[in-house]
């Protein structure tokens, strides 16, 4: 038996499945990606070439001093992207992990438990996913004080619902599965069971869904930016495109102003849609589905 | 005192075409150390007896009746009373044992868990003692099956496995239901034996159809809709059968020309006059509209039928 910390820590990476990475290329490479942004997000300060609030002459084109130009201020656009990867990561992460911690948590209980916990719980689901999100976060977004903050609360509060009906209908079928009935011979608490067994057969779909959340929770924050509704003292990469926009950016042609931000959203939401992509034996449960 | 006293249970599933009452009015003793099977056709309510035993049926069914276990009225115990008394004091193995394992958690770790909750031992001390059940139901590489995953051991590996994790908390009672379904003739031997061998330390309910399983068990009780209607001890219920229905079971099994009872095991048991057997019973008379109670016809041995 391998008891020894090196074959504990060997099983642990195995069941996370990263040995099964060897034939997911895509999502190799979105683990790639999104591990270099985060990398990029952490050292900022030591990648920045510039301090992104310090100005210098407006509107230059990119050069090798200003690899992406100056925007309206003067600031480097190159630094201030790399500043913005933390924002905009943070802003998602932070969003991305409050929508999941509700979905995941109001799925689970109304599907284990059924009987009114479920239907008061799966009704509320209803109401929040009638909700138009985008106009209810602008609004949202509006009355509060534009800060990082408001808009992470703001977006992880109105976007957990699908995760929570997904979940939900997962979870429905794991209870009924023969071991669920086994372990509540064996004198398990509902508890254990839901954390143990449910939980754990329940995670493919949590971190699909997990991945998904953090993209559509910065593409919302990308929009309420862009409609100059962030944080002025955390400029995203929404944000950025903002000033583009408001600023003659876009009416000038100064694509090295508005472009790069542009496509860093792309790119990472292309990268978190990566890491979804299931493998061809990721999860065991769903052979037995 | 005896371990397991059932006293009129009945269980009624609400289904969309009304109540449906799965078994009616069991009475049962179980003693220490006793072994019993229960034997019966597909449908005739052996499975909901033995979870109605461990009261596993409370959200979806209606159970009536009492069920002691050692004197405690399992229907009257406390939550953590009832999760404490769950697979340690009375055990289930139940059906279909490649899908009672969780499939994502490596068989040892399931079994651990177990002995853990149970609070028989803690630690390496679990681990090593799930590794000699693991032996003990006759795994020659115990270490290889405690790591491995459900979906990679065939049915039988699973069932001994299985076995092994029910039994290594030493619990009083073990409730096993078909023990022995779906494999073959040597696995079944194998399955048996170690039963045999765990009831010298506790008693064994053994819920199955086939009657050669049965026969290693002290007793027998014989099920038919929902009713019990026939139990004494293995040889006077196998060799001199006197219910008709106990009598047809036997002449079933292949290795007695394999003659099957006429007619069909009415699931519903909605007839609550009269013998429930009656309609296929070759020597049925206007008696058999009335109920009928259990009867001892001789020491041990007790018949539901007018004739007996």
């Amino acid at each position: 038996m391998e008891l020894s910390l090196p074959g504990n820590l060997f099983r642990l990476l195995n069941d996370t499945g990263i040995k099964s990475l060897d034939q997911n290329p895509l999502r190799s490479l979105g683990i790639i990606i999104l591990t270099a942004l985060v990398l990029v997000a952490v050292f900022a300060p030591y990648l920045a070439p510039h301090d992104p609030k310090q100005t210098s002459i407006p509107y230059q084109s990119p050069s090798s001093e200003h690899l992406l130009g100056t925007n309206d201020l003067g600031q480097d656009v190159f630094s201030e992207l790399i500043y913005g990867a933390r924002v905009s990561l943070t802003i998602g992460f932070l969003s991305g992990i409050i929508s999941i911690v509700i979905g995941v948590t109001v799925g689970i209980f109304a599907g284990y438990f059924r009987g009114w916990a479920e239907e008061l719980l799966m009704g509320t689901t209803d109401v929040f996913l009638l909700i138009p999100s985008l106009p209810l976060m602008i609004i949202l977004a509006a009355y509060l004080n534009p800060s990082m903050w408001n808009i992470i609360v703001v977006v992880g509060l109105l976007c957990w619902c699908s995760t929570a009906r997904l979940v939900h209908s997962r979870v429905l079928q794991v209870r009924e599965m023969q071991f669920i009935e086994s372990t509540r011979a064996l004198g398990y608490s509902d508890l254990y069971i839901i954390i143990r067994h449910v939980l754990v057969n329940t995670k493919d779909i949590i971190y699909a869904k997990f991945s998904l959340a953090v993209a559509s929770a910065m593409l919302s924050e990308a929009s309420l930016s862009f409609l100059g509704l962030g944080d002025p003292l955390n400029i995203s990469w929404g944000e950025m495109i903002h000033f583009a926009f408001s600023r003659g950016g876009f009416a000038n042609d100064m694509w090295w102003w508005y472009l790069p931000p542009g496509l860093m959203i792309c790119v990472t939401l292309l990268a978190f849609i990566m890491l979804t992509i299931e493998g061809r034996k990721d999860s065991k449960i769903l052979e037995l589905i | 005192m005896s371990l397991l006293k059932i006293r009129g249970l009945s269980v009624t599933f609400d289904t969309l075409q009304g109540p449906f009452k799965a078994i009616e009015d069991i009475d049962l003793d179980v003693e220490e150390l006793d072994t019993l099977a229960i034997v019966g056709e597909s449908g005739c309510g052996k499975s909901v007896l033995g979870h109605a035993t461990m009261r596993l049926l409370d959200d979806i069914a209606v159970v009536r009746g009492s069920v002691i276990y050692r004197g405690r009225e399992v229907y009257a115990m406390s939550r953590k009373e009832l999760l404490e008394m769950r697979g340690k004091a009375i055990s289930l193995v139940p059906q279909s044992p490649s899908a009672s394992f969780n499939p994502v958690i490596r068989i040892g770790k399931q079994i651990t868990e177990l002995i853990e909750k149970a609070g028989v031992a803690h630690g390496m001390e679990a681990e090593q003692r799930a590794l000699t059940y693991l032996e003990y139901v006759g795994f020659s590489d115990p270490h290889a099956i405690f790591g491995s995953y459900p979906h990679r051991m065939s049915g039988g590996m699973c069932e001994r496995a299985l076995i092994a994790m029910s039994t290594s908390t030493e619990p009083d009672l073990i409730i096993a239901d078909e023990p022995t379904k779906g494999l073959d003739a040597l696995s079944r031997k194998n399955i048996l034996d170690m039963l045999h061998r765990m009831t010298a330390e506790s008693s064994l309910i053994m819920i199955t159809h086939d009657l050669k399983a049965a026969a290693m068990c002290k007793r027998i009780a014989v099920m038919y809709s929902g009713e019990i209607i026939e139990i004494g001890p293995t040889r006077v219920v196998l060799e001199h059968p006197v219910h008709h229905y106990t009598r047809g079971l036997i002449d079933a099994q292949p290795s007695r020309g394999m003659r099957p009872i006429p007619g069909r095991h009415t699931i519903c048991s909605h007839k609550s006059e009269g013998c429930r057997f009656r309609d296929r019973c070759d020597r049925v008379r206007t008696e058999c509209g009335r109920h009928t109670l259990l009867r001892e016809i001789e020491e041990g041995h007790m018949v539901r039928c007018h004739y007996a």
